[in-house]
């Protein structure tokens, strides 16, 4: 069973895995980075981002890839208005507010949601779902490889933006030391709404491209979001390029496990990571991160 | 206060006598009785959920391992023919157990860390307990004795817990222990430099609580007849005790009582007539509550009163929230434009 | 400050006397038959949840429109209760009882699925209140001595050794490669430890024509099978056997499919020809093989009655779930009628005794063993074809019987 051959496939769609898994967290490292709130929304916006391709498909037919395109702008809007009329009211209380009030967002979304869909399963067919290439002996499916392709294409334009654009290297600024950014005149208010807006956005693609993979309902996403948890713990929660690395590391660790173990407890891992990162690696790729005393 | 403090639990006496007499007022009503049980064992998990959640918090979403720690507990002992009043204790000690062994490590995190660690927790004890067939009896549950005491019983039992639940929240509260909680919630650092031991009095609180609460899974296990992981371990059931000490007034004696109370009733009306909506409307009384209302529905009465008290008596209140979240920063418009990291340390 | 203690000591009053104000509830009727359903109508199993609920109001209606149900010398009006679980095993189980002592039901129609059945099953022997249920399969919930249950599905061990048996004789009518190697998975629940003894037993039975390469079990309602299916394509096995409820199954097969994984012979239990799943799937559920309870293929004159029925009055093709839904409430009325009484334990035995002829299910009776699970093993494999097709492949003696299209063809 142990085959190279094997060994070698279950690496690659780990990897596949893995870029799927990176732009759905990307959004979390962006607000947690700038904020330090951790948008247990995400999962929400993941799933309505799954949702508006669904209606998009089925309005125009349009491809989930393009429906993923079309979120951002809209999705940006929500996450700047969430930003502006609640997170703002309370971002400067205790911490745990601000987790509990995107908490209660989360569960308001998943419920209008149910109240318009329904909870049966959906799902995107297009013609080239159940399409796989052949590469070299291995045999890829074709929704893996875009994907992919599409979550590396935006995780290179979302770099370039934050290093070769003011309002991207004033987003970085911020998420390095605030109080300086405040000092040197970069308005902090407006770059929280910016990154809210931001990750939002990229919940709402990253929703999209997922539709490409799963069928969704509106409980879609509470495992997700976990995972993603998970990742950007693993990538040292304000290292934006961490999260590539934590996403890796999840995928290939999940892949792997279920070679030696019951399949049914595969969760079990991205769980258990989680809490073992968030406990014994304070430090780590996290040296910037203080949330232990000692 | 002193005088204050004695009523209040005069009050609470009050109630708990009112509450057992329900049974001899209105004998047979098994509606009733139903409807006692659950919400007293809801009352009991929100006041132990809030020892830690609340007057330390430590805000945890993981409180369903100790519930089903206890349940099962209590099930394999009574099905090896224990008697069921002898198991429940046990099963707070497991549960207690278990509270130790993982908040040793996930309560050096601060804030929401902790309380992210614990949905991890909570969710990989559930799919583990499901696989733990020879334990557990796996993805079967357990079918646990068919004979069972009366529900007048269970409806003692199970206001015993809430009761024990509030004594112990009650004597915690005006405690040297409780303080030690509330100065610890209110600045880590700055307790700590005042001799509070931090760790020891976090851990303390998370185990009284998973202890009462394990207890009440062992109750439920009874009252069900039946234990399943996806039941007794459920995510749902960790929610409902962070909703029903945040409806009731975070760090209040008395908040979760009402908030169980309301919580539940909430929950038996709209379930039936409009389940749909039913985390719909928790969703929201959430937003409004955090928007507006820290203190939850304790707030809301200290505030509502102290607003009397200013129209008939003069000069405005000096103390608007009794003992709910004085920390909270009243305002958040004022000071919006502050980027706010600091709090993360 | 006394003041306000007062005030606080006020509201907890109230608000504990609130739920006795809430509950003031009326004597039981006698004017009329409750029947009290808790289903799943949201949730991960609301599709299914909500077939079941479209079954039992059309039997209740039939009733109902011939003017009510004769029990002994008079004629009631049945009103049927049904509540929602959201899917989950608590609420299921304290809605079932509430039906009981605040809506005062006479007798009790079941939910849908192995899982909230379990939970539900405690409450009618309690009240002695006839429990009877098509939506739970698992042999387990018939082992723990329940008086009061009776269930019209036959058991997921026996769908699993029919399958086991069907592909025995495909393997040579059909010319499989031999020995069949298999891949079975199973979902982690009693569903699937059934499934999954039933085709163990299948293999004891001819060890030289099966050899099972991989036995895996997976997580009730996944996200993601990916892992899983890797190792199914790993152990390049000739039959792939899964064991999975309606989300798992469109999940699963979609992955399956994407990955490029092929078999001579794939089969999801008692998945592939549901429309739910076909529409989930696209053309993806074409040439599955499914052993089910009830398929609007069966060309009996009850069954054509209720599937034409069904699709004028719902604008669909109707799959098992109502079909058994059906069964499984008029078996209930048809218990009460020949009890003459309304009586739960007089209705409970009259339903052990019973055989209900006219039945929508293969051989069209319904007995109880003494367990309370359905007597003999009423099952039809059927295969899926393109065009919302699903044409019955066994048993061979039916004249609706036709050839399976075997080894499948290979997708693309």
């Amino acid at each position: 069973m142990f085959t190279t051959q094997n060994l070698v496939s279950v690496a690659i769609a780990a990897l596949l895995t893995a870029g799927l898994y990176a732009v759905m967290s990307y959004g979390l490292a962006i607000i947690y980075g700038v904020m330090k709130v951790i948008n247990v929304s995400n999962a929400g916006f993941l799933m309505l981002g799954a949702f508006m391709t669904l209606m998009y498909f089925q309005w125009w037919h349009l491809d989930p890839v393009a429906g993923a395109v079309l979120n951002l702008l809209p999705f940006f809007g929500a996450g700047w208005l969430v930003y502006k009329l609640l997170v703002r009211r309370v971002v400067s209380a205790r911490p745990i507010a601000t987790l509990l009030l995107l908490f209660a967002l989360w569960l308001v979304i998943q419920n209008v949601a149910l109240a318009i869909w329904g909870s049966d399963d959906q799902s995107i067919i297009t013609a080239y779902t159940y399409k796989s290439l052949i590469v070299g002996g291995f045999r890829l499916p074709l929704t893996r490889l875009i994907v992919f392709a599409v979550a590396l294409l935006a995780l290179s334009l979302l770099h370039f933006v934050l290093g070769h654009t003011y309002v991207g290297k004033a987003l970085r600024a911020t998420v390095q030391d605030p109080q300086a950014a405040l000092l040197v005149g970069i308005d902090t208010e407006r770059i929280s709404a910016l990154a809210f807006g931001l990750g939002t956005a990229l919940s709402g693609f990253a929703g999209s491209l997922l539709t490409l993979l799963f069928s969704f309902t509106p409980d879609f996403g509470g495992p997700f979001q976990l995972k993603s948890f998970t990742i950007i713990v693993l990538g040292g929660l304000e290292n934006f390029a961490g999260v590539t690395v934590g996403a890796a590391v999840l995928a290939l660790t999940e892949s792997f496990a279920v070679l030696f173990m019951r399949a049914s407890l595969q969760n079990v891992i991205a769980y258990g990571l989680l809490v073992v990162a968030l406990i014994v690696m304070p430090g780590g790729v996290a040296q910037l991160w203080a949330r232990t005393r000692s | 206060m002193r005088s204050s403090l004695r009523l209040e639990l005069v009050a609470a006496l009050a109630v708990g006598l009112l509450l057992a007499a329900v049974p001899m007022l209105i004998p047979g009503n098994i509606t009733l009785l139903n409807l006692g049980i659950l919400t007293f064992l809801y009352v009991a998990q929100g006041v132990a959920w809030n020892i830690l959640g609340g007057f330390a918090g430590y805000v945890s979403f993981g409180y369903a391992a100790f519930f089903g720690l206890g349940a099962y507990t209590t099930a394999l002992l009574w099905l090896a023919g224990w008697s069921p009043v002898l198991t429940y204790p046990i099963g707070g000690l497991v549960a207690a157990a278990f509270s130790l062994l993982v908040g040793a490590p996930t309560l050096r995190l601060v804030g929401p860390y902790f309380s992210i660690a614990t949905i991890g927790v909570g969710e990989a004890m559930r799919i583990l307990m499901l696989n733990l067939d020879k334990i557990t009896g796996g993805a079967s549950g357990l079918n646990l004795p068919t004979v069972v005491p009366s529900k007048t019983w269970f409806y003692f039992v199970a206001l015993i817990c809430a009761a024990t639940s509030y004594a112990v929240a009650a004597w915690i509260r005006t405690s040297r222990f409780g303080l030690g909680l509330t100065a610890l919630r209110l600045d880590l650092e700055a307790a700590e430099s005042l001799g509070v031991r931090t760790t020891l009095f976090k851990n303390l609180a998370h185990i009284v609580s998973a202890a009462l609460v394990g207890a009440c899974g062992g109750v439920y296990a009874t009252y069900l007849q039946y234990v399943h992981p996806d039941t007794v371990f459920s995510f749902t059931l960790s929610i409902s005790l962070v909703l029903i000490a945040l409806i009731g007034g975070l760090g209040t004696v008395w908040g979760p009582v009402l908030g169980a109370v309301v919580f539940f009733v909430v929950q038996d009306y709209l379930q039936t007539s409009y389940p749909t909506f039913h985390l719909l409307v928790y969703g929201l009384l959430l937003l409004v509550i955090i928007l507006f209302e820290p203190g939850g529905m304790a707030g809301l009465a200290g505030r509502l009163v102290a607003r009397r008290r200013g129209a008939s008596a003069g000069p405005p209140a000096a103390d608007p929230a009794p003992h709910a979240e004085h920390e909270r920063a009243p305002m958040p418009r004022a000071d919006a434009e502050r980027p706010g990291t600091e709090r993360t340390t | 400050m006394r003041l306000q203690r007062l005030w606080t000591v006020a509201v907890v009053v109230f608000a504990c006397t609130l739920p006795l104000i809430l509950t003031t509830t009326g004597q039981p009727a006698t004017t009329e038959i409750k029947i009290g359903a808790v289903l799943p109508l949201t949730g991960a199993f609301g599709s299914s949840g909500n077939y079941f609920k479209q079954g039992y109001t059309m039997a209740i209606d039939d009733v109902n429109k011939a003017g009510g149900l004769q029990v002994g010398a008079a004629k009631y009006p049945i009103t049927l209760i049904i509540l929602d679980d959201g899917s989950d095993g608590t609420r299921s189980r304290s809605l079932v009882e509430k039906l009981v002592t605040d809506q005062h039901v006479n007798f009790l129609l079941g939910g849908y699925d192995t899982s909230l059945v379990q939970a539900q099953e405690v409450v009618p022997d309690q009240y002695k209140i006839p429990y009877v249920e098509g939506g739970g399969a698992a042999s387990e919930i018939f082992k723990r001595g329940y008086k009061y249950i009776f269930g019209t599905l036959a058991t997921i061990y026996d769908m699993a050794k029919i399958t086991m048996d069907y592909l025995a004789t495909a393997a040579d009518q059909y010319k499989l490669t031999k020995p069949l190697t298999i891949a079975v998975v199973w979902e982690n629940t009693d569903h699937g430890k059934d499934y999954i003894e039933g085709v163990l037993d299948g293999v004891k039975a001819r060890p030289d024509l099966f050899r099972i390469v991989l036995n895996q079990s997976f997580q009730l309602n996944g996200s993601d099978f990916s892992p899983l299916l890797q190792q199914v394509q790993a152990s390049n096995a000739t039959v792939f056997l899964s064991d999975a409820h309606l989300p798992d199954f469109i999940t699963m097969h979609r992955q399956y499919l994407q990955a490029g994984l092929y078999h001579q012979f794939a089969s999801y239990g008692a998945r592939g020809p549901d429309q739910r799943g076909r529409q989930a799937l696209g053309g993806g559920a074409d040439y599955l093989i499914a052993a089910l309870w009830w398929s609007p293929a069966l060309k009996g004159a009850a069954s054509q009655v209720f599937a034409d029925r069904y699709t004028r009055e719902y604008h669909a093709i109707p799959d098992w779930f109502q079909a058994l839904s059906y069964d499984t409430a008029r078996v209930l009325l048809a218990g009460v009628k020949n009890a003459g009484t309304l009586d739960g334990p007089a209705v409970r035995d009259a339903l052990a005794k019973i055989e209900f002829r006219n039945a929508l299910v293969p051989g069209g009776v319904i007995r109880f063993n003494p367990n309370g699970q359905i007597a003999g093993s009423p099952y039809i494999m059927v295969q899926t074809l393109p065009g919302n097709t699903v044409r019955i492949i066994w048993p061979k003696k039916m004249p609706e019987t036709f050839d399976a299209v075997l080894p499948m063809p290979k997708n693309q």
